[in-house]
């Protein structure tokens, strides 16, 4: 299944609390206001639950940004 | 108050404590930590117990497993069901775990005076860390390897390796 852009941002929006219009594809997670580490568990969760991929603890450590979470399902 | 409650709870100083646990279990017990004298109380080798810790166990067995650590102001309330904590785990400040309710059945009595109960057993397994501020509500069972989030209530099953947060908690990640 590819990823939808706009249902993936709606789904960070939801999850960390933003207007997914105001979300940068590339912004560091750190610099993300309420992109913290239990709402980054909560948004793989979802985001396995949607797109039915189960992600490695190493990805899930290594996935700074909302561009490179769309690259797990659609390639690099 | 029963007057033996009372002495056991509040009549041993707590460097009696300290000394008894740490030369019976090896286990570090803060002589500011109000525990009871009791049988029902049992503490694993090499725990620790920090300070403003309280830990009731007049009403049923509270069991703390070895090598856990119990964080500053933590309360334990054990009742008639008990309280089993597992080995390795990790209890952060301020977390109470709960043993009892008070029953509410009667809207035209005062609850004070309806009395206690217990739904069974609240145990949490081995390897367990729990978050700064979490209830630990009566008849929990936290399983090995789970995590609690800060301030989250807990109440009923967390299965193994899952991560809960929030009010009522639920699992946000398994780990893997």
């Amino acid at each position: 299944m590819a990823v939808n852009m706009d249902e993936l941002m709606d789904l960070v929006g939801d999850i960390i609390e933003v207007d997914p219009s105001k979300i940068d594809l590339r912004r560091d997670r750190d610099d993300v206001p309420g992109w913290d580490s239990l709402a980054h568990l909560r948004l793989i969760t979802a985001f396995e639950q949607q797109y039915g991929v189960r992600l490695s603890m190493e990805q899930i450590v290594e996935i700074r940004t909302v561009e490179q979470l769309s690259r797990t399902v659609n390639g690099a | 108050m029963r007057m033996g409650v009372a002495v056991r709870r509040f009549g041993i100083p707590g460097f009696v404590h300290s000394l008894y646990h740490l030369i019976s279990r090896r286990a570090i017990v803060s002589p500011r930590a109000e525990l009871e004298w009791s049988s029902l109380l049992e503490i694993g080798r090499e725990s620790q117990i920090s300070s403003f810790v309280k830990i009731k166990a007049s009403e049923g067995p509270v069991r703390i497993g070895e090598r856990t650590d119990i964080g500053c102001g933590v309360f334990i309330a054990g009742h008639v069901h008990g309280i089993i904590i597992g080995d390795d785990c990790l209890i952060s400040p301020n977390v109470s775990i709960i043993g009892v309710n008070y029953r509410y059945d009667r809207a035209d009595r005062l609850i004070r005076e309806q009395g206690l109960q217990s739904g069974g057993p609240t145990s949490i397994g081995n390897n367990v860390w729990i978050g700064a501020g979490a209830v630990i509500l009566d008849n929990s069972q936290i399983e090995d390897g789970a995590i609690i989030a800060p301030n989250a209530v807990v109440s009923g099953r967390v299965p193994a390796m899952s991560i809960m947060s929030g009010n009522p908690a639920k699992i946000i990640f398994t780990r893997r």
